[in-house]
């Protein structure tokens, strides 16, 4: 296919020594459309990676003197957020779009070695209601999981409710905790979702591990909203 | 609870389409309402989407957690909702709805001129014996009325009839008026987003997309703009209307700008044809003028507008009419610097004294969320210059502007684009003229192209 797999235009292929020999992947994207995925460069904020400053921000100060406090170590992301990746990001895991997945996998695979490469981490991925689970038919971040190559365990399960991005930020930060255990918690986790934007899902997550024996929790978060 | 046929008669669903009850759902299987078709179907080892009949690289594995396995998807049709081998689609075998039988459903009570009825009665004949039939009617011939004749027909014999346009900006625009026309039919605008949803009117106008939803349900299948993107170019939008028709059904195809493969089937004879190459208020189409600026490109580049625009604003026969002012990429309209607007302010207070110039002057393109608002400010001239990507190069009827085309060259200005384009100026009775000027730095095949083609349209105009 030599269309892009996102905004369908033909790729401007130039053909090379490589192409001959292994031909171009199906999914992939144009020049256009590869570039437009806003990278995050600094680190910014060092516990959420916010780009306000280099110092702690003010979301994760008001995070550390809730009832939430100290239950997440850190957020590492790939992205910030423009309305190319929203866009993108719907089309993905809102329409179902499975495949434009995996354009991330390599990215995000460097990502969370780059971080937590020295420990033995586990991938739990932020799961999805059973109900919402039927509606799409995948978990977008148990994909993102799968890229991570870190050993794979869903020890959280998610009661049904109201979508997050339908929810303003206070709100989310008083919400019940939809989350509850399944397994055993492992002593080392990152958890893995699509996107970090206030970080309540994250927390709350978090918060369920920490009460049944984690020692420390990470996140790792394709988008930093 | 009675199902009603009229939901879901003529089409093809998926189970999040159909809104029924797990337990009401169940009794209509039960009952043989629905029968099952598989969302992924193969065929000699290759798999097609069985909604639009993709097969390749559209359909993409998914590793589905909702039934365990890997399995295909299709990424084609994906908008209107996903479709995957583990789901089936649903097809109403149920009874079949009777649709109502209307004595006298048109209350337009307009008069057609003599070139119109004739076209008028080529469709309503088509209609009636079920053929098919390519209306080729200059822009500005008024088309939707030559329709009526034949959909008042169909609806007094209980017919069901869709009108599809590729484009959504044009279903809008049909609505109201088919509403006046047709005051006791129920009619529904399906495109995406649209307030309606359910499909069960018995006048249907809708986007082609939106095609791909039915089955077999129409007597009468007119397609609006079939030259249009992305109708023309897109083969599943063809599956599509092919599917939604009934074995026996008419069809309509409508344009102002027949492309090659038209006009090829027309000399051939294989395309039953009439032509209309008169607008309706009886004045040719105005041809477009060419102006060559030379360091056009150099100037866009640079974010301000060339010399030669300005000129023209300044000489303009009737600097009162309003502005459309057409760009080729919505890049470079928002790169346009400050200055390159303000020096259009003048202009644009002439046409318009009352507002204050910065909201005289608007840039409008495809994915612009106030792009409703913006198209209606203009038509009621709060807008005076309205900067516009190709998205308004047909369907949208403005009482009195003058066009003016940048880059006039570029690839996406096509030849059947640029006729619509042109096709904007002169359309009311009251100012039935128009400018439409071509500003290039060297001219296109397309652009002569479009110049001959109105000057050939003009002349079989003369003859009649």
């Amino acid at each position: 296919m030599n269309n892009c797999m996102y905004c369908g235009e033909p790729k401007s292929a130039r053909p090379m020594w490589s192409t001959l020999f292994w031909p171009e992947r199906l999914t992939s994207l144009c020049e256009s459309c590869a570039s437009s995925f806003p990278l995050l460069t600094n680190q910014g904020c060092p516990s959420c990676m916010k780009q306000a400053g280099s110092d702690i921000c003010s979301d994760c100060l008001q995070w550390e003197t809730s009832d939430y406090q100290a239950v997440l170590d850190k957020n590492v992301s790939l992205y910030s957020y423009n309305y190319f990746i929203r866009d993108y990001v719907a089309q993905w895991k809102y329409r179902g779009d499975y495949a434009l997945g995996k354009v991330f996998e390599q990215a995000f695979r460097q990502l969370f070695q780059r971080h937590f490469s020295n420990q033995q981490y586990f991938a739990v991925p932020i799961p999805l209601s059973d109900e919402r689970m039927q509606e799409r038919g995948f978990n977008q971040a148990a994909e993102l999981a799968d890229f991570t190559g870190a050993t794979q365990i869903e020890v959280l399960g998610r009661k049904h409710g109201e979508k997050q991005s339908k929810r303003s930020k206070r709100h989310r930060m008083r919400a019940d905790n939809p989350f509850y255990l399944l397994g055993e918690s492992p002593r080392y986790t990152v958890l893995i979702d699509d996107i970090y934007t206030t970080g309540a899902t994250l927390r709350h997550a978090a918060q369920v591990l920490k009460e049944n024996g984690a020692q420390k929790i990470a996140a790792c978060t394709l988008i930093r909203g | 609870m009675e199902i009603e046929p009229k939901h879901f008669s003529g089409k093809r669903l998926l189970r999040r389409e159909i809104p029924l009850s797990s337990p009401l759902f169940k009794q209509a299987l039960q009952q043989q309402c629905f029968k099952k078709i598989l969302g992924i179907r193969k065929e000699k080892g290759q798999a097609y989407c069985s909604r639009c009949n993709a097969s390749g690289a559209h359909l993409q594995p998914i590793a589905c957690q909702k039934c365990e396995q890997t399995h295909l998807y299709c990424r084609n049709c994906i908008q209107m909702g996903r479709v995957s081998a583990c789901e089936q689609l649903y097809e109403w075998t149920g009874p079949e709805p009777e649709w109502p039988v209307h004595a006298a459903p048109c209350a337009w009570d307009g008069e057609l001129t003599v070139h119109q009825q004739v076209a008028a009665d080529a469709i309503d004949r088509a209609i009636q014996r079920n053929e098919k039939l390519l209306a080729h009617a200059v822009c500005g011939a008024g088309k939707t009325e030559m329709l009526f004749q034949g959909i008042t027909c169909a609806l007094r014999q209980g017919k069901r009839v869709c009108l599809a346009t590729p484009r959504a900006d044009v279903v809008r625009e049909l609505l109201p008026r088919f509403h006046e026309a047709f005051p006791n039919v129920t009619i529904q605008a399906l495109y995406g987003g649209s307030p309606d949803k359910t499909g069960e009117g018995q006048l249907i106008l809708a986007t082609t997309h939106q095609l791909l939803r039915f089955y077999r349900a129409f007597d009468v299948l007119i397609i609006d703009e079939i030259d249009a993107f992305p109708y023309h170019a897109d083969s599943m939008l063809h599956f599509a209307s092919d599917k939604a028709k009934k074995t026996a059904c008419a069809s309509i195809f409508l344009t102002a700008t027949p492309r090659k493969k038209e006009k090829r089937a027309i000399k051939a004879k294989t395309l039953p044809y009439v032509f209309v190459p008169l607008r309706f208020h009886g004045n040719p189409l105005p041809v477009p003028s060419s102006k060559i600026c030379f360091g056009l490109h150099k100037k866009l580049k640079q974010g301000s507008l060339p010399k030669g625009l300005l000129t023209w604003l300044q000489k303009r026969k009737n600097p009162t009419r309003q502005v459309l002012l057409f760009l080729p990429t919505v890049a470079l309209a928002d790169s346009l610097k400050k200055d390159a607007i303000s020096a259009l302010h003048p202009f644009a207070k002439k046409i318009h004294s009352k507002n204050t110039a910065e909201t005289l002057i608007s840039t409008v393109h495809a994915a612009d969320k106030e792009r409703e608002e913006k198209v209606q400010a203009f038509r009621n001239r709060e807008i005076a210059i309205i900067l516009t990507t190709t998205i308004l190069e047909r369907g949208v009827t403005f009482p009195s502007v003058d066009v003016a085309i940048l880059d006039a060259a570029h690839d996406v200005f096509d030849e059947a684009g640029l006729v619509q384009i042109a096709g904007r100026a002169g359309r009311s009775p009251a100012d039935p003229t128009g400018e439409v000027v071509f500003f290039h730095e060297g001219r296109s095949t397309a652009m002569d192209q479009a110049v001959q083609a109105i000057q050939y349209m003009n002349r079989q105009a003369r003859k009649l």
